[in-house]
């Protein structure tokens, strides 16, 4: 859980991902009493995505887990609600001890990008002990330059080609979590846009055999991002317990196929990758949405935001897809 | 007392005949179903080595090349399909589908490793009720069903047998399985089972012999990629005198069966931190320990335990510090009954002679590389320059190799050799001794960040840093 101290709340890729999480219950809120649920997650000093839940459904019973004893105290004196238990605690010693009574939402917020297995392992040790309709949310790191940074050099201090960079990649995720890799994939795979896939697979092995004592049910993956702040990719995937014969019915009640950023099948994922926009211009591109398209807009603006139009294009794109949860940042004088 | 009833002195017979489901529940109870779906492989094995039993082919490096078995699997159904050649149709009407084996049939003079007298019915079993089997040899084609109606039939115990067009474009067999058990489905489902994975891992694993010498398989259209295996040898001419790290050898011809072993280390040793990190990383212990080869079929996979010699006579017993540890024995022989294999094909005959004979050299192989496990532990970064400079060589050409000047004959026989060269040892002149102690995690990153400014710093790194400043002072 370190990242503790990180300024979260300043990031917007991550915050888009939360709110697109809040977009998510909002559908599941269709199905499940979603202001019913406890809510577990690592806050941090910001307790932001508290804030967010509370705000959006009104729940009552939130736990936010942290192990970092500063991290801990800074949190106490900041929370936000009274309703929030901050435990200091790990995560792993919460699922060991997992106790909670009725149906709960758990977003693993992992920032560590050497203990993938750590991370899987408890995973697979929270989801035997969830209940039907129980959501996991878990975020871990995705960026193949944690196994092997690109700018590698070999013995005799020349840089490496991508083919023996990858292939050092894949042996050191191999060691990590080889036994959840599945077959199909090799080192071909460890590239910016392949190891998220991997991962997801990987992570769909593990939840399956987690989940062999209770073969009624499944860990049905509903939304799947990637985002890219600071220097580290990360991968978050939300899913739910589902009994094996309602998984179609579900889908349907949740109306998750109109929604667009749904991934229903593992391996798959989308892109959160939103432009640094100035106030105007978001303003400016606003007023157009939803229904003029980035070539539309682009003309309108009379500028481009790359030398490339196809680049600038694509980063307009990127903000139309996720425009209704772009954060604004603003100086506010107390 | 008078009762009423039956007259005394009357004689009458009560049913002692099997039922089917008495059968079809003692068959499939001890097996797991990914054993049962590989004895349905055996089978498309024994399939090619009937076919090119008299072909030069058999005797190649690639003796299943252009041979293949498809399996594919859903909620629904499951198929196993092959071009190895279908099943004659003497051995289908002989015994194939008996329930059991017959003494004499006739597969005696190949090196089989499937045995139809049990593996196709009990893997038919083991995941549904109802099947269908299409073979197709070069003379004849039929099929075979077994219906539900069958199943729940006690007194018809013949199976009909028809004969077909043939519907293949290639000699083989098509077996189909379908009304899957309910928990046989849920496994099969694409979704929310990792069996396809686990099923597809297994395979790699017992059939990476066979794949390498030329045979397909295909799991639900993905291609079984054998698992390499290899093991650490330090390149001949870079290795100086009581330098080369490799493996242990023994070769031996007896009573028609060939042995082939080999022993030594996959992987490097693990540093303690690394063995801390054990969690960390990979189970891969599961890569260590002895695996058993009998005609190209793996029988016992990565064992550790006493069957493989393990903590008995003088070796110690499995644990992470022999993680890097693994051995491999291969047996080959025309007549299978010689093989040190249980019926099951699912393990070693460990009351086998041969293999109790085999078992000794095992040990001897065992011996030597956990005692250099032993003497190197307190200098692992030493031990890393030698292990560094070792290749990873395949196990096949270790296994092919002949030997030669390095190897010795084993108690002056012809037909027995070994290589046994001697490890690198630590010099012993000014030998290293290990301290440990315990501090609280504060404490440590205190020191941690005073001597190197950074908090996270390894303990065995703080502490080493800790001793060389006091050693550095204290011989002032």
């Amino acid at each position: 859980m370190s990242g503790a101290l990180v300024p979260y709340h300043q990031r917007q890729n991550k915050a888009v991902d939360r709110h697109l999480f809040i977009d998510l219950l909002v559908r599941l809120n269709r199905r499940l009493p979603i202001v019913d649920y406890t809510y577990v997650s690592f806050g941090g000093a910001f307790l932001e995505d508290f804030k967010l839940l509370h705000g959006a459904f009104g729940n009552r019973k939130l736990i936010s887990l942290e192990n970092d004893q500063i991290a801990w105290r800074r949190q106490q004196f900041n929370v936000p609600l009274s309703c929030i238990s901050c435990l200091h605690q790990d995560s792993a010693d919460f699922v060991a001890q997992y106790a909670i009574e009725g149906n709960a939402i758990v977003w693993l917020d992992y920032a560590s990008a050497g203990e993938t297995r750590r991370q899987f392992n408890e995973f697979q040790a929270l989801l035997p002990k969830l209940r039907r309709y129980d959501i996991v949310k878990i975020t871990f790191n995705a960026n193949p330059n944690s196994l092997r940074d690109s700018r590698s050099a070999d013995e005799n201090g020349k840089r490496e080609t991508a083919e023996v960079r990858n292939k050092k990649r894949f042996e050191v995720l191999d060691k990590r979590i080889g036994d959840f890799i599945p077959q199909e994939f090799n080192f071909e795979s460890m590239t910016v846009d392949g190891y998220p896939r991997v991962l997801s697979k990987a992570l769909e092995v593990a939840a399956s055999e987690a989940l062999k004592g209770q073969s009624n049910m499944l860990f049905q993956p509903l939304t799947s991002f990637t985002y890219n702040d600071l220097a580290h990719q990360m991968l978050t995937i939300s899913g739910i317990l589902l009994e094996r014969s309602e998984r179609v019915a579900f889908i349907r009640d949740c109306a998750l196929r109109a929604f667009r950023l749904a991934t229903l099948r593992w391996g798959d994922y989308k892109k959160i990758m939103l432009p640094a926009l100035t106030a105007r211009e978001r303003l400016f591109i606003d007023q157009h949405l939803p229904r003029s398209r980035e070539r539309t807009i682009q003309r309108k603006l009379k500028f481009w935001f790359d030398p490339d139009e196809d680049v600038s294009l694509e980063i307009l794109k990127s903000y139309i897809e996720f425009y209704r949860q772009y954060p604004n940042f603003h100086r506010v004088l107390f | 007392m008078a009762i009423k009833g039956h007259e005394v002195g009357k004689r009458e017979t009560v049913q002692a005949t099997p039922t089917k489901r008495f059968f079809v529940s003692m068959l499939t109870r001890d097996i797991d179903l990914p054993d049962a779906i590989l004895d349905l492989l055996d089978n498309s094995v024994d399939g090619v080595l009937r076919s090119t039993k008299d072909k030069a082919s058999a005797k190649s490096d690639q003796p299943y090349a252009g041979f293949w078995a498809r399996i594919v699997f859903n909620e629904r159904k499951f198929q196993i399909s092959d071009n190895c050649g279908g099943i004659p149709f003497k051995l289908a009407k002989d015994y194939a589908f008996m329930m059991g084996r017959p003494l004499d049939e006739g597969d005696s003079d190949i090196p089989t490793v499937g045995m139809y007298g049990i593996g196709m019915k009990r893997a038919i079993f083991k995941m549904g009720t109802s099947s269908r089997v299409v073979s197709q040899t070069k003379s004849d084609a039929f099929e075979v069903t077994i219906s539900n109606k069958w199943m729940g039939d006690d007194k018809d115990w013949n199976l009909p047998l028809k004969f077909v067009k043939p519907p293949l474009k290639h000699t083989g067999v098509v077996l189909n399985v379908e009304d899957l058990h309910k928990g046989v489905s849920t496994l099969f489902a694409k979704e929310g089972s990792s069996f396809e994975h686990e099923f597809i891992t297994t395979v790699a694993q017992h059939y990476g012999f066979i794949i390498n010498k030329g045979f397909k398989v295909f799991v639900n259209d993905k291609t079984v990629e054998p698992q390499p295996m290899t093991l650490l040898w330090t390149k001949k001419d870079s290795a100086p005198e009581g330098k080369e790290l490799a493996p242990y050898l023994y070769t031996a011809e007896m009573d028609g069966v060939a042995v082939r072993l080999a022993v030594g280390f996959y992987d490097q040793m693990l540093t303690e931190s690394e063995l801390d990190e054990e969690q960390v990383a990979k189970r891969t212990k599961d890569d260590a320990g002895w695996t058993i080869i009998c005609n190209d079929r793996v029988v016992v996979h990565n064992n550790k335990t006493r069957i493989t010699g393990w903590g008995e006579a003088g070796v110690p017993s499995y644990h992470n510090q022999f993680i890097g540890i693994s051995g491999i024995v291969y047996f080959q022989s025309n007549e299978a009954w010689k093989l040190p294999i249980t019926t099951t094909k699912r393990g070693v005959d460990t009351s086998s002679e041969l293999y109790l004979y085999v078992k000794e050299f095992m040990r001897e192989g065992l011996k030597k590389f956990t005692s250099y496990t032993n003497v190197w532990k307190q200098d692992p970064d030493e031990e890393r320059k030698i292990s560094s400079k070792a290749e990873r060589v395949p196990i096949s050409s270790i296994l092919s190799m002949k030997p030669d000047a390095k190897w010795t004959k084993v108690k002056n026989r012809g037909n027995e050799f070994k290589r046994n060269v001697s490890l690198p040892q630590p010099t012993t002149k000014n030998p290293k001794r290990q301290i440990r102690f315990s501090k609280s995690q504060k404490e440590i990153e205190v020191v941690a960040t005073h001597l190197f400014g950074d908090a996270t710093t390894e303990p065995s790194i703080v502490g080493e840093a800790c001793f060389d400043q006091i050693y550095k002072g204290a011989g002032k």
